[in-house]
């Protein structure tokens, strides 16, 4: 029997190899639904505890620039808050709704403890997971803006899949409140491609895009990105813009993760539309 | 013992793999891979269809890391396929360099042919399945001649600078 075994293996090496690449093939298209498994990705426990203590070593060179981003975004959040309290009282006689739709989210920070930038499929791994209350569709935003969406969660990390991701489209705001999308090339990390804004809107360079609001990952009129660049003489019916994101993907290193309190009600509307 | 010692070295060059070389990007246009010497050096004394397992299982362990499962193990069941057809071609007495391959026991010209059409092979497939279209086969063919001429100079180096 062990012969008989041994003589199909050695004369079937094209075989086996043929099997492999199937196997493997279909996990690639698997793949590909951007959902991914939690032990056979980076948030395998193994693999993401490696990464994390590499990144906290790494951490130790980078303290100084760590140092001068937090405190230009102390300042920021400080001049913010400023405004707020000046203009509080006059909110909640105007519109109390205005406060209450601040409060139903909260931050959960994390740590960014691996990411890709260079691939088509780029990803970030977060060291937060499912006992921090971390959840799959949750959004995630840096000091700059939004970072991306959470994609597959294991016990104590999280996969969040960016807006530089070919297979991924975010749904965002222009200036006139037109309702557009994000689309990524796959090419450069800095932008990505505006879509779905039909060309009698006008845009211009520098413009804000912000997020929708249409979704429950996000709240509305959080920035993306700035136009960088419209291109004019297709005959298309939409504009074809770049737009500058305002994420560093290449320096990112702290993150909020956003806990939307009324998800539930959302989704079970949503089910109810469906 | 000696078992012990080539899973140390697996360990460590994967490790370094994801800790260093996968940092070492051109602006996009490319990073060396040289985990794939531990597949190049792998000598012929198995069954080929063990190789092309431990190729499945070297590339699994890389698509963890790299959060692209499936593209890794792809490319390195392909390597470790054509790996003894390309060796049997460059080179004529296989029968000596069956324990140990590097550019010493094969010689430098063979050595040199083999881990560039194995290199550019395997890179070809990583950059392709992971776009898993032709969209931007620019971008791809940029990405696997930059990284090839990367992975490649430093094997050799690697290979000059050891006993």
């Amino acid at each position: 029997m062990r012969n008989l075994l041994d003589f199909l293996l050695r004369y079937n090496n094209f075989l086996i190899f043929t099997i492999l690449e199937v196997v493997a093939f279909i996990l690639i298209a698997n793949t590909h639904e951007y959902q991914l498994s939690t032990v056979l990705s980076s948030t395998n426990s193994v693999a993401a505890s490696y990464l994390e203590a590499k990144t906290s070593v790494e951490e130790y060179f980078h303290l100084h620039e760590e140092n001068i981003i937090l405190a230009e975004e102390n300042a920021r959040l400080k001049s913010q808050l400023m405004n707020v309290q000046n203009t509080n009282e006059y909110l909640i006689e105007r519109d109390s709704q205005y406060i209450y739709s601040h409060l139903d989210w909260e931050y959960i920070p994390a740590k960014v403890i691996d990411i890709s930038i260079h691939k088509q499929h780029n990803y970030l791994t977060l060291n937060k997971g499912t006992r921090d209350g971390v959840e799959k569709d949750m959004g995630v935003i840096g000091a700059d803006g939004i970072v991306g969406i959470v994609s597959t969660v294991s016990e104590k990390y999280a996969l969040v899949v960016p807006l530089i991701h070919t297979d991924i489209n975010f749904s965002v705001r222009v200036a006139t409140n037109e309702l557009g999308g994000t689309k990524w090339n796959g090419k450069n990390f800095k932008y990505v491609n505006l879509t779905q804004i039909a060309r009698h809107v006008p845009i211009n360079r520098g413009d804000l895009i912000v997020t929708s609001g249409l979704t429950p990952s996000f709240p509305e009129g959080i920035s993306i990105g700035r136009i960088h660049e419209v291109l004019e003489g297709t005959s298309d019916d939409y504009h074809t813009a770049t737009i500058a994101l305002s994420t560093d993907y290449s320096t990112i290193k702290y993150v909020q993760i956003l806990q939307n309190n009324n998800r539930q009600d959302f989704d079970s509307i949503q089910n109810e539309v469906d | 013992m000696k078992w012990i010692k080539i899973i140390l070295k697996t360990i460590i060059v994967i490790l370094l793999q994801v800790t260093l070389f996968d940092r070492l990007h051109i602006q996009g246009w490319g990073y060396p891979m040289v985990y794939i010497l531990l597949l190049f050096s792998m000598p012929l004394l198995y069954p080929q269809w063990l190789e092309m397992i431990i190729g499945a299982f070297i590339g699994l362990i890389m698509d963890i890391f790299c959060n692209s499962l499936g593209v890794h193990i792809a490319a390195c069941v392909a390597l470790t396929y054509l790996r003894p057809i390309i060796l049997k071609k460059l080179v004529q007495d296989i029968e000596r360099i069956k324990t140990d391959i590097n550019s010493k026991s094969i010689g430098i010209g063979a050595y040199v042919k083999y881990i560039t059409l194995l290199t550019f092979c395997h890179h070809f497939m990583i950059f392709g399945l992971e776009a898993w279209n032709f969209q931007n086969w620019d971008l791809i063919l940029i990405q696997t001649a930059c990284s090839s001429v990367l992975t490649i100079l430093l094997l050799l180096i690697y290979n000059l600078v050891r006993k």
